[in-house]
């Protein structure tokens, strides 16, 4: 039956028409799934809009940031409502700051934050995770016990330390914040680790004589993609709402300089006195924001999963 | 034949359509059947030929996005279109099903008397202590040893035979008229598979109920089943009396079933080619050898406050050779270690004590880069093809994997070209580089996992129930691929089943585990034409053939009792009982030459094993 090794060869060629069928890898069969992924795709390109005109936007805007229109101060809900004529396109804050160029300001900090400290988050954890799954026994013993040690220090004491100690810097605020949000994803990924472990295709990499690390990199993480797709999404916002809190403390971004929690908890303030667009424009980039990253984090879990093809 | 009208069960031409989001599917078409009281009926097919579709819509249990056409009729009353209240009161009650998976049929959480109780109250208002009294009756019927105590026990207690002995109590509660059994015998051991079976007839026989037994195990139909429907694709091709059946079957997919069967009683028969001598000249004798394997784990176990550990014995040190071309069959029942041995021999498991050695050099996990090296040569092909290909890779890249470990030293387009030669070589079109192992067939993928193993050209491949999971006319053609493969690669096979016909057909040697230690090695046909051992014998024995007039008139070895658990230390001297009446439960019984290259342990006479 197999023995006829022409004609099967036969066969083959006219079934393809002596065409190579070109290797695809994983990530190739990703993309493809995901662009059929029509709200993914709308998200991503809604979020990339958001990047390029809270760059591009405070070169149009004929206010920046700090500067106070000395007209409007103290009168806002008068004459501070959003208007095209006066440049003030959002309107402005009590203080008369224009808020569409503080938006525009506001939006790159917490898209940086939300980036950098989940990049963080998840680098680490993913990897930490995953060896104390992979590997088991007493080293997973300690690893896990270090983790709750960790978690059970609280981290807005050491971030304050951090910051008296170092000074305050953006950047120690993002690299902060992911320092401090690893933990959970690496407690996930260990467990979802564990199960993969025992699947025997794992055994079947050991017995083909495949090292420890290459499996863990192979096998294991593109088999955790699904869960840490899914936990990122919910962990950008998460850092996002830590971030305006922070800043709130008066620990994280400081005035003049603002991120979209900031701006909501001034809005949110004020509302009594008649400006309801400080609320509503941050709160719309924030939600149409948040929006994006749980679209393509559903994207993404589906495009990983083959199965799914 | 008797009159239409003494039908119990009459189906005319079902037809049943599933909605799925790649269209229609037609599971079942246009069937037409009838079984009579004390009758047992056998519809055998492969996966996919829709023989449980056709019954689970009987049952009423048809899945939401079904659609049946045509005409059930049940003792005169026509089900298709009655409400759900009208079909339970005759689904349960006149007609009763049980499945495949004894575990996860039963609800965990309730106990034995609880399930039972629970059938005799919606069905017959009977409750309290008459309710008991019958369900003891019952369990004492399908032969439950201390009834009394397994009412109150838990199905996670009770051992997978025990289990499908109170499914089988459970759906005669009420005395139905028709017994539906859904592949009941086949996720349990041969020897636990010939008492149930028994069971069922002696069931069939008292109580004239009537039996529709669907399964894919032709040897299970010759032993039971009066009539036989044989199902492919949705529909009937061949239906007969078991003996015109078996002896004149008519249609070509009946004979080519027949064929692929192995048989135990006439080897070389599921394949077309002979299994070939090996020769031992010019290869060096040095190949495999272990010596005195053994493999523990610590069970931890409740005593009192604290937790004990207690060493469980998977392998109680086992000793073979292996010669270059060889095969060595090992076969046992499930929990008697034969994977956990084959995954120690590789190093999967290291071994609590006991060497391996490969070509005269030890084998073990100390030297991790020498033993790195060696998995070059040493292949493992797993039992369940899907679990054993990572979801996430195609399939061509798990088949490239061991070149990218081991010759690093070839170029991706290397690499490519050999994946696709092995493809091939295994029966892979070349054109599927880029499938997902979801979208191909069990068959498809097991020869994946073969190609994987077989890239290196390795010395040796452990197949680990390597055809287990597959329908009989694929598994005739993995045997016939894995022989072509030793023959072109002169590679030595651990072929490990349970089953012992396909066993026969595939080994030179063959080996009896019981409970982690051998008790009979000899070669393939010595082993099966002059079993020693009882548990041989008994294993043999259990092994349904395909053939009615054959498997009828067989005589039956059965001792007393369930297969052990391999923690009571007792089981281990469960043939050689002299030595526990003596008190020596450390005796561990020696293993003898009986003939040159035939050995067996240590047992007592088999007609004083029968009698006690």
């Amino acid at each position: 039956m197999l023995v006829n090794r022409e004609k099967m060869a036969g066969v083959v060629d006219a079934l393809s028409n002596g065409k190579e069928v070109e290797g695809r890898s994983l990530w190739q069969d990703a993309w493809e799934r995901f662009q059929r992924n029509k709200a993914a795709v709308v998200s991503v390109v809604v979020l990339a809009l958001m990047v390029v005109l809270s760059f591009v936007g405070p070169a149009l805007a004929p206010w920046t940031y700090e500067e106070i229109d000395w007209n409007i101060i103290g009168n806002a809900a008068q004459s501070g409502f959003p208007s095209i004529a006066s440049g003030h396109f959002f309107g402005t804050d009590d203080l008369g700051r224009d808020i569409f160029a503080r938006t525009m300001q506001g939006t790159q900090i917490s898209l940086l934050v939300g980036l950098v400290g989940t990049s963080v988050a998840v680098v680490l954890g993913v990897l930490y995770g995953a060896t104390a799954g992979y590997v088991g026994g007493r080293v997973d013993n300690y690893m896990m016990r270090f983790v709750d040690l960790l978690m059970s220090i609280p981290y807005m004491f050491i971030l304050i330390i951090l910051f008296v100690m170092f000074g305050r810097s953006l950047w120690l605020l993002f690299m902060g914040l992911g320092l401090f949000s690893w933990m959970d994803m690496a407690r996930i990924v260990r467990g979802q680790t564990l199960s993969i472990k025992n699947k025997e295709y794992i055994e079947a990499s050991v017995a083909a004589g495949v090292g420890t690390f290459t499996i863990i990199i192979r096998h294991v993480l593109p088999n955790l993609m699904g869960i840490v797709a899914v936990y990122t999404t919910l962990l950008i916002p998460g850092l996002i709402l830590t971030e305006s809190f922070i800043s709130f403390l008066g620990l994280g971004v400081q005035e003049p300089l603002t991120s979209w929690g900031a701006l909501i908890s001034d809005g949110a303030k004020t509302i009594q006195y008649g400006t309801p667009w400080q609320l509503a424009f941050p709160l719309g980039f924030f939600i149409v924001g948040l929006f994006c990253f749980y679209f393509i984090g559903d994207g993404l879990r589906d495009a990983l999963d083959p199965k799914d093809r | 034949m008797s009159a239409p009208n003494n039908r119990i069960l009459e189906v005319n031409n079902l037809n049943v359509t599933f909605d799925t989001p790649d269209g229609e599917v037609e599971a079942v078409k246009g069937v037409t059947l009838h079984i009579e009281p004390g009758e047992c009926l056998g519809i055998v097919g492969e996966s996919g030929s829709g023989k449980s579709q056709t019954f689970m819509t009987i049952m009423g249990l048809l899945a939401n996005n079904g659609r049946t056409e045509g005409e059930i009729i049940f003792n005169g009353t026509s089900l298709l279109g009655l409400s759900t209240s009208a079909l339970n009161k005759v689904r349960g009650r006149k007609m009763s099903m049980i499945f495949q998976d004894p575990l996860t049929s039963l609800t965990p959480h309730l106990t034995v008397f609880e399930q039972m109780a629970e059938v005799l109250q919606l069905h017959t208002g009977i409750r309290g202590g008459e309710a008991e009294k019958k369900c003891i009756d019952w369990l004492d019927q399908v032969r439950i040893s201390d009834a009394d105590r397994r009412l109150r026990q838990y199905p996670h207690e009770l051992s997978g035979g025990m289990r499908q002995r109170v499914m089988i109590a459970m759906s005669m509660l009420c005395s139905p008229d028709l017994l539906i059994a859904d592949e009941p015998t086949t996720a349990l051991d041969v020897t636990v598979q010939s008492e149930i079976l028994d069971l069922m007839d002696e069931l069939k026989r008292e109580n004239n109920t009537a039996i529709a037994l669907i399964t894919h195990d032709m040897g299970v139909v010759a032993r039971m089943c009066d009539r036989i429907q044989v199902m492919r694709h949705g529909i009937y091709v061949e239906e007969g009396t078991a003996e015109a059946v078996f002896h004149t079957p008519q249609h070509d997919y009946t004979k080519m079933l027949l064929d692929a069967m192995p048989r135990i009683d006439q080897p070389d028969k599921a394949t077309n080619r002979k299994l070939k001598d090996y020769d031992l000249k010019g290869r060096d004798v040095d190949f495999l050898k272990v010596d005195d394997v053994k493999v523990h784990f610590n069970i931890k176990v409740p005593t009192g406050l604290w937790y004990k550990n207690v060493p469980l014995k998977a392998v109680d040190g086992v000793s073979f050779e292996l010669k270059p071309g060889e095969t060595l069959g090992i076969v046992g029942e499930s929990g008697c270690g034969k994977s956990t041995l084959a995954r120690a021999v590789l190093q999967l498991i290291p071994p609590t004590a006991g060497n391996v050695s490969w070509l005269g050099r030890p084998l073990d996990a100390t030297n991790k880069a020498e033993l790195k090296a060696k998995r070059e040569d040493l292949q493992i092909v797993f039992q369940d093809p899907l679990a054993s290909l990572d979801p996430r890779m195609t399939i061509s890249d798990s088949i490239m994997e061991p070149l990218r470990t081991f010759r690093s030293d070839m170029s991706r387009n290397e690499m490519k070209e050999k994946v696709a030669d092995i493809m091939e070589r295994v029966g892979l079109d070349r054109n599927m580089i880029n499938r997902y192992p979801h979208e191909l067939s069990g068959g498809q993928n097991q020869r994946v996992g073969i190609a994987r193993a077989m890239i290196m050209e390795p010395k040796l491949v452990v197949c680990d129930e390597a055809v287990s999971a597959l329908d009989v006319s694929i598994q005739a053609q993995i045997i016939e691929l894995l022989m072509d493969l030793q023959d072109e690669f002169g590679l030595s096979l651990l072929f490990i089943s349970h089953d012992l016909s396909v066993v026969r057909e595939v080994s030179h040697r063959i080996m009896v585990l019981y409970l982690g230690r051998v008790v009979e090695l000899a070669d393939r046909n010595q082993i099966y034409l002059h079993p020693q051992h009882p548990y041989t014998q008994q294993l043999i024995s259990a092994v349904p053939i395909p053939d009615p007039h054959v498997e009828r008139s067989r005589t039956r070895i059965r001792f007393p009792g369930e297969l052990p658990s391999p923690m009571d230390p007792t089981a281990k001297l469960r043939f050689l009982k002299s030595k526990l009446r003596a008190n020596q439960l450390d005796y561990v019984p020696v293993l003898r030459e009986h003939t040159p290259g035939h050995f067996v342990a240590e047992h007592d006479p088999i007609e004083e094993l029968l009698a006690s």
